[in-house]
């Protein structure tokens, strides 16, 4: 009589799942330990007085209190903040498009020109800002000489109260090249035959650009709006080398502000409950975008 | 002719199993999450090296070619120690880098510090008090110049040595006050002079200003011009028990007004001042270095860094150009840099025994050996005329400071040796940076230069201008005492 087969310890389904789960073990420690820890603590510690040398003190919902009753310069860099949001998220959108727009023509050496509007996308961002710090320099840098040879003063430029936030999305705008290239893979995603049934029915360029080009292509902007605006929320480094801020706060952005009070001023509690207003803001605003996406974001699988 | 500079400045193996890989990647992570744990100074401190081999600390201060230098001549004269060096980062007006390790338990052993932001910091524990140390080994205070020991003291307690000093100092050129009949040999002493002289030395091209006699906002980018303005004009920054903050009383109010119509008066008015000074943002040359403004207040340090210039034939003084209401006051005011000491390290002996090494005479002379030879290469490089003379940044121990005089400023041409000694005239009068900036010092630092731009911009008058900074600082300065008492 031949002896009973040993019942595996593990199904194969079981075994994968934990085969699974080990791979995945080392980042999910990683992501409790460097991720969801610290969101955590900075939760915990926007109800706290923390100067991070001296004990942390519960103090309630004072910071929250003193950010909308006593502090100017919160209003003042959400101000300045919604000021870039709103004037250089459509902007960055639009010359996204208009750039694939031209870079999707079949003309020769497309590559090339494809490959020198990503580049300032891929240069490391303080590089950048000390490149823009002179181009915009008011006196001899190369936009104002630019504009002097055909008889126009340009203004100050970062140092000016007017011009120092465009002079900041300008510079930003330099960088559009990753958005561009996202929307150059959606327009080559855009079936042939739509733009040819069109055509046999009568639409003009504009009409079929209209009615085929961007419906089709609306996925791919609502993609690039919604990662715009969030970036554009925690706008930091140029500001942060290009101008600290000034002149006199008219560059001081939310997340510049929120680095002083934590980093300068060791204001940790305070700034860790401006993060989470923050966090907030910046999520209803997505979820706001998302509600709003039916009404102009065309899914061909879902009308299928 | 010789010239002075000083001193500033993974894949599976087919071989493998997957068993023995799962294996293999537990293990990796494991010895990661190991790493994610190093040991804190505590723990390093266990790790006590045998008795026979060097101890190594770790020091954050600038990392260039003259710090490497002058560690390596510390080490060959102390063989029992080896250094780490690490770049203390942006440190001037706060100093988030070494706040943050320290808090962390992870400072460096000794840290370079600058004394704006000294006593906020001191006072909230960031530097262990030396004053054991000190009378143990016999390190008179008295041997220090008394400014610097001030801003370093909190409480009747010292917390580190200090290094260097720095004054503001008033500099002219000569050739242009030539050119415009005024006496080379006599800089301004009041504002009127500054005034009178100003637009004389301003130069025109149709109705554009090509030359300045007089820029208030000198350096380009520096956030703390205003301070010595108000000084000039008879101004503290806060009371004597260190709990009130003075910046928009009268005589800072009055220092911005003047300030503001200097610019419109003899300035050409904000935008085209502003537009000539941002065009030097960012160049390791100045407006007046390159001779594009006659007379600005900046600091001591340039005294030999402008020697660097051929051209240039300058002149200056560290006691500067006061108000008519203040006539005749001898105003200043000093900073600088200081050596400290992490409150949780263990090897305090190996960090102080670097403390006293680099405020000695033994640091002056090597400071002095290594940076003549990089400046003599740089002189090669750039094809200047005659040879160098490399002078130290003055130090702040006396006898390290007698030490150089006889050794290096002795040897300085005449008119740079004038200079010198003008400047350190003008620290026996000199208020300190940590004094005037208390235990609010992060808040009042970027109240001058919101206030500074704001009036310059017109966005705001000076008295609103001050008003607000006043107001943000007073707040940080309330809080500041309140959590100082209540700890």
């Amino acid at each position: 009589m031949s002896a009973a087969q040993p019942k595996p310890r593990f199904t194969n389904a079981a075994r994968e799942a934990l085969t699974c789960y080990l791979f995945l073990l080392p980042w999910g420690l990683g992501f409790l330990a460097f991720v969801i820890g610290p969101v955590a603590a900075s939760f915990v510690l926007g109800f706290m007085d923390y100067e991070i040398v001296t004990p942390a003190r519960w103090v309630g919902l004072a910071n929250y209190i003193e950010l909308f009753t006593d502090d100017a310069r919160f209003g003042m860099s959400m101000g300045n903040t919604l000021y870039y949001v709103l004037v250089f998220v459509p902007l960055h959108v639009i010359v996204a498009t208009l750039l694939a727009l031209l870079l999707n023509q079949k003309a020769r050496g497309i590559a090339v020109y494809r490959t020198l509007f990503y580049v300032p996308s891929i240069v490391p961002i303080v590089a950048g800002a000390i490149l823009w710090v002179w181009i915009l320099q008011p006196e001899w840098g190369l936009i104002n000489s630019t504009l002097r040879s055909v008889g126009i003063e340009g203004p100050l430029w970062l140092a000016s109260l007017t011009w120092s936030k465009p002079a900041l999305i300008l510079m930003a705008l330099w960088g559009s090249g990753a958005a561009m290239i996202i929307v150059l893979a959606g327009l080559q995603g855009v079936p042939q035959h739509l733009y040819e049934a069109a055509e046999i029915d009568g639409a003009n360029r504009w009409q079929r650009f209209q009615h085929v080009t961007i419906p089709m292509l609306s996925p791919t902007l609502f993609f690039i709006l919604v990662l715009s605006v969030i970036a554009s929320f925690q706008v930091f480094t140029t500001a942060y080398v290009m101008t600290g801020g000034g002149p006199a706060e008219s560059t001081l952005f939310y997340m510049l502000y929120l680095y002083r009070r934590a980093f300068v001023l060791l204001d940790m509690g305070y700034a860790a409950s401006m993060a989470w207003i923050l966090f907030v803001a910046v999520l209803a605003l997505t979820l706001v975008q998302f509600k709003l996406a039916s009404r102009w974001v065309y899914y061909e699988a879902e009308q299928s | 002719m010789a010239r002075v500079t000083t001193e500033e400045s993974t894949n599976v193996q087919a071989g493998v199993s997957r068993r023995n890989f799962l294996k293999g990647t537990a293990a990796a992570a494991g010895l990661t999450l190991a790493a994610c744990v190093a040991p804190g100074p505590q723990a390093a401190s266990d790790m006590a090296a045998p008795a026979d081999e060097p101890v190594n600390i770790q020091i954050w201060w600038r990392i260039n070619p003259t710090t490497e230098g002058v560690i390596q001549v510390f080490q060959e004269q102390h063989p029992e120690i080896t250094i780490s060096l690490g770049d203390l980062g942006e440190a001037v007006y706060g100093t988030p880098k070494y706040v943050t390790a320290v808090a962390a338990g992870k400072g460096p052993d000794v840290s370079y510090q600058n004394r704006h932001t000294f006593r906020q910091f001191a006072s909230r524990n960031l530097y262990r008090p030396i004053e054991d140390l000190l009378e143990r080994d016999n390190v008179e205070k008295g041997n220090f110049m008394a400014g610097p020991i001030a801003d370093l003291t909190w409480q009747g307690t010292l917390y580190g040595l200090p290094h260097t000093a720095g004054t503001r100092y008033f500099f002219w050129n000569r050739t242009h006050f030539e050119e415009a009949g005024l006496d080379p040999d006599v800089g301004p002493e009041t504002w009127d002079d500054i005034m009178e002289m100003a637009p004389q030395l301003n130069k025109m091209e149709g109705d554009r200003i090509v030359r300045y006699g007089f820029l208030p906002h000198f350096p380009p980018g520096l956030s703390d011009q205003l301070l010595i303005y108000a000084m000039e004009n008879g101004g503290v920054s806060q009371s004597e028990d260190g709990r009130t903050n003075l910046i928009n009383t009268d005589p800072w109010v009055e220092a911005l007004e003047w300030c503001v119509h200097m610019i419109d008066e003899f300035g050409g008015g904000n935008a085209a001042a502003s537009s000539f000074m941002e065009g030097f943002a960012g160049q390791p040359v100045d407006p007046f270095a390159q001779g594009q403004v006659s007379m600005c207040s900046y600091g001591n340090w340039m005294i030999g860094r402008y020697a660097k210039f051929p051209d240039l034939d300058y002149d200056g003084t560290g006691l500067m150009p006061v108000s008519p209401s203040n006539e005749g006051a001898q105003v200043n005011w000093s900073c600088g840099w200081t050596f400290v000491i992490d409150p949780n390290t263990e090897l305090v002996e190996q960090g102080w025994e670097f403390l006293k090494w680099v405020i000695s005479e033994k640091y002056v002379r090597a400071a002095g050996t290594v940076g003549l030879e990089l400046e003599k290469a740089e002189w090669a490089r750039q094809q200047l005329p005659g040879e160098p003379i490399f002078a130290p940044t003055p130090p702040v121990y006396q006898p390290a400071m007698q030490f150089m005089l006889d050794e290096y400023y002795s040897v300085l041409p005449e008119r740079q040796k004038i200079m010198m000694q003008r400047y350190l005239d003008s620290e026996t009068f000199s208020v300190g940076c940590g004094q005037i900036a208390g235990l609010a010092a992060a808040e009042l630092w970027i109240g001058f230069k919101n206030a500074w731009e704001s009036a310059l911009t017109k966005k705001q008058t000076p008295q609103e201008a001050l008003d607000a900074s006043h107001a943000d600082v007073q707040k940080a300065l309330d809080a500041a005492w309140e959590n100082l008492e209540s700890a």
